[in-house]
């Protein structure tokens, strides 16, 4: 069998595991041979090529074991589990196509014993480095559950997990063939489920007992670690193990002695014949290695604090500032010297790639939220009797991890909002000459700079005039004169809008559409829609790569300077006389082909000197901030440029109009402007500033207010 | 030692109130001048000095701020002591400088800059010289619980400020009016 076709076959299992475990039901217990016998199939066909895969397919296993014995409630949990284990598997095999490139697929099948033996050597220490990993994280959870347990009274989930963790760590272990570890972590395993069926009592002798076991299994673990890294044969089982090991049995009682060592210590049932194969791939191991001394590395990942790859992030990018700084600083810039000028050249390279590297680091694949909303739209199609499928795609566009998380809630109620609504009955389809089975796709790509995910259903589409006669009725608009189609089918995200016949269970009270217009928008975020009578509705996200960098336009304003987010901006514009408008000589208007736009002086609001006095001689950036649009009067347009943002400085909480800061690239600071706090202005009075040192003027207010009440 | 910075100013915060013994503010200050008066800062919230840079103003803020600067990546807020004391403001000089500071307010510790005429010296203040400030400032813009103690040495006197009372304020007022 070639290298290959076994990968093939993996990535159609994966495919295969993928549809299943979408279509599995958390309350039909029987669903899940189904997926067992998969997960073996997938696990034995990625033997030879993706450790990785193979390890989380057999982890996959026992969880969705040890699920079934748990009810329908784990069940479902398992299942959510299975389908991001499932899109990491994907992509594990997605990001490799050919792990060991084509030449592994020769070595298996040229005579070359030796060759074919360092490739599973090196596959096998990645399979150890993985357990390791995962298992050190399964007992530090442990430890912390210990530590709670102690302090209050033992609750079910608290067994649950300790119990999930040991079972995790033995059915590994056992595919690893770590006897000792098996041997340890099955009788812990039998006593927690002792404790789960309330023959046994989590407390007193037998807490101490799982602490010494985790204690114990931590130092077994690091011996394997070490065997492994140094190449050697792992140490057999020291007598205090063997000893706890019978403490441990004779505390569980008679049939937990039985059950030591089973024949297949991996949890579900035919996992062991599945897997039969790989042993003597681990067998061939370390101590095959010619040189004992040679240190093999595992591969080794670790947990970060967030904070600290902020800062690390934010660190590079001050260094970029400052390389910039140097490079065009004139004493340098001015050199003549080669040597210089490469050296330059090379930091500057080095600058970019690491500024790479940090933006990446922060990055993953939308593919875990994306494969949630699978499950959400099959839940849902099934309560409310619409056949409906989801196609998505470009689940490896990676965007800034709490992005990612913070997407999940809007898809969501946009999901919910267009299955309600969007789409319809399967007979109202037929009626229409459409397919009974309707669809919804979900895609994500790169645009220019931003992330954009895409919801599209083939559904009825906006009704112009059903959305109209609601905002009337609720009172968010008078009547339609004038409002452009966009305008109406804007109305939807205003507060307290919906159109539903009736409150259904799924799309709630019409709370959704104004919060995902608010979530998308606290991410810096924008959302269209696009829609056709009767072949469907399309919600298009706009979001930044990263909530730590934007896009920003410089603007000069008399002597300061002002960061404009790019993604607010609609345009900007030099306008003519014609367009300026006055109202009782103070508010100032600009006509923008028909539109009427309050205009802010950014001069007068900030009391900036030197600015341009005459509107014509200045610029006029349109922007957008809280669904209104508003005109800033600036200078001039700087420059366009990616800033790191970064607050104020504690001191300087709450500053209007500001929201944050970045360093230039000449090291000064800029001041990021607050889009949605200006353009709210338009409506409502200034804050009250007693102690502020700018007084108001009222020109700068689009509407006429006597300086008494905008003090006030 | 930024860690032992942090505990210094967190456990000076609910520290001496003025009439408390004035013994325990013996140590090290480092001294500055406004106008020609001389002021001490307790030497552990001091972070570092930096000459006078380009301070970008931020819009509607207290007149005391005089803005924003970067310090080395971090944004940092920079008061100006001499209108923070209700004193007429003067050009910069070529003595002019600033003295980061960091101290903590509740669960927050601040580090901002702060404007002065000139940095003098560190010195050490012992327990005998000094008095504990006097009840009432009059109308003074200042607060008699931002003054520890009255230091005096050769003859001169030095006003030992709590930092962390003094500009607290000023960063609260900020946050407060928003």
């Amino acid at each position: 069998m070639s290298g290959s076709e076994t990968r093939a076959g993996a990535a159609d299992l994966l495919e295969e595991l993928a549809a299943a475990v979408m279509a599995a039901d958390p309350s039909d217990a029987t669903a899940v041979g189904g997926l067992v016998a998969l997960l073996e199939r997938l696990a034995a066909a990625a033997a030879g090529t993706h450790p990785d895969v193979r390890v989380e397919a057999v982890g996959q296993v026992g969880r969705l074991c040890a699920a079934v014995e748990d009810g329908p409630g784990a069940l479902s949990r398992a299942l959510d589990d299975a389908c991001e284990a499932t899109a990491r598997m994907q992509e594990a095999i997605a990001r490799e196509p050919a792990p060991a490139g084509g030449g592994a697929a020769a070595t298996r099948v040229e005579p070359g014993r030796a060759a074919s033996r360092v490739e599973r050597d090196g596959e096998t220490i990645g399979l150890f480095g993985e357990f390791l990993g995962e298992s050190a994280e399964g007992l530090a959870q442990v430890d912390r559950i210990l530590m709670n347990v102690e302090s209050d009274e033992p609750i079910r989930e608290a067994v649950d997990s300790l119990f999930r963790v040991f079972h995790t760590v033995k059915g590994t272990a056992g595919f690893l063939e770590l006897e000792d570890v098996v041997a340890l972590a099955h009788v812990a395993e039998s006593m927690l489920n002792a404790c789960r069926e309330g023959s046994l009592a989590l407390r007193g002798e037998i807490l101490d007992l799982v602490f010494d076991a985790t204690a114990a299994l931590r130092n077994q673990l690091e011996a394997v670690r070490v065997a492994v890294e140094r190449s050697v044969a792992f140490p057999r089982a020291t007598a205090e193990v063997e000893a706890l090991v019978r403490r441990i049995e004779a505390a569980t009682g008679g049939d937990a002695a039985e059950e030591r060592r089973p024949a297949s210590a991996v949890g579900g049932a035919g996992v062991g014949e599945a897997l039969a194969a790989a042993p003597q791939a681990l067998r061939a191991r370390p101590r095959a290695t010619a040189e004992p001394d040679a240190a093999v590395k595992l591969k080794d990942t670790i947990k970060v604090d967030v904070e600290r790859v902020d800062s690390l992030v934010e660190m590079i990018g001050e260094l970029v500032v400052v390389e910039s700084m140097v490079e065009n600083a004139p004493e340098i810039a001015g050199a003549s010297s080669v040597r210089v000028r490469n050296c330059l050249a090379q930091l500057a390279k080095v600058t970019r790639d690491l500024q790479d590297v940090g933006m990446r680091m922060r990055m993953v694949p939308v593919a875990g939220t994306f494969q949630k909303m699978a499950r959400l739209v099959r839940d849902l199609a099934r309560k409310s009797g619409k056949q409906v499928r989801l196609v998505t795609s470009g689940e490896a566009t990676e965007m800034d991890r709490s992005m990612v998380e913070q997407i999940a809630d809007p898809l969501v109620h946009m999901i919910r909002n267009s299955m309600d609504h969007g789409l319809e009955a399967p007979a109202e389809r037929a009626a229409a000459g459409k397919p009974p089975a309707a669809a919804i796709r979900l895609s994500a790509y790169h645009e220019g700079g931003s992330v954009v995910i895409e919801l599209a259903d083939d559904g009825r589409g906006l009704d112009r005039d059903r959305i109209l006669q609601k905002a009337v009725e609720k009172g968010l608009v008078a009547a339609a004169d004038g409002m452009t189609d966009a305008e109406i089918h804007a109305l939807i995200f205003a507060p307290g809008f919906s159109t539903a016949r009736a409150v259904t269970e799924l799309s709630g009270r019409g709370v959704g559409m104004d919060v995902v217009r608010r979530n998308i928008e606290a991410m810096r975020g924008r959302i269209s829609i696009s829609t056709a009578r009767g072949r469907g509705t399309t919600f298009k996200l706009v979001l930044p790569l990263t909530l730590a960098i934007i896009d920003g336009m410089l603007v000069a304003c008399g002597e300061e300077r002002y960061i404009v987010p790019t993604l607010s901006i609609v345009e900007s514009i030099k306008p003519d006389p014609a367009m300026l408008v006055t109202l009782a000589r103070s508010a100032e208007m600009i006509n923008l082909r028909g539109e009427i736009l309050p205009l802010l002086r950014m001069d007068r609001l900030f009391a900036t000197r030197g600015a341009k006095a005459r509107a014509t001689e200045a610029l006029v950036v349109v922007v957008e901030g809280a669904g209104r649009r508003v005109g800033i009067l600036v200078d001039e347009v700087v420059s366009q440029q990616q800033v790191v943002i970064k607050t104020l400085g504690a001191g300087l909480r709450g500053t209007p109009f500001v929201s944050g800061a970045a360093i230039l690239a000449d090291g000064r600071v800029g001041l990021i402007l607050n889009v949605d706090e200006l353009a709210g202005l338009v409506d409502r009075k200034l804050p009250a500033r007693a102690q502020g040192n700018v007084p108001v003027t009222p020109a700068a207010l689009p509407a006429p207010r006597s300086p008494a009440e905008v003090q006030a | 030692m930024s860690g032992s910075i942090d505990t210094a100013a967190q456990a000076a915060v609910p520290a001496p109130a003025p009439a408390q013994d004035v013994a325990a503010l013996a140590g090290k200050y480092m001294t500055f001048k406004l106008a020609d008066e001389e002021y001490g800062l307790q030497i552990l919230k001091v972070r570092e000095i930096i000459g006078l840079m380009d301070i970008t103003r931020v819009p509607r803020t207290p007149e005391h701020v005089r803005g924003v600067i970067n310090l080395r990546g971090k944004v940092i807020p920079v008061v100006d002591l001499r209108q923070k004391f209700g004193m007429p403001p003067c050009e910069a000089t070529d003595q002019t400088v600033i003295i980061v500071v960091q101290y903590a307010i509740g669960e927050r510790t601040l580090t901002m800059g702060i404007l002065v005429d000139q940095v003098l010296e560190v010195r050490q203040i012992q327990a005998g010289a000094i008095e504990p400030p006097p009840p009432s400032l009059g109308d003074a813009a200042i607060d008699s619980a931002c003054i520890l103690g009255v230091g005096k040495t050769d003859k001169r006197v030095v006003f030992l400020l709590d930092i962390g009372r003094a500009l607290g304020a000023s960063a609260d007022c900020a946050a407060a009016a928003a």
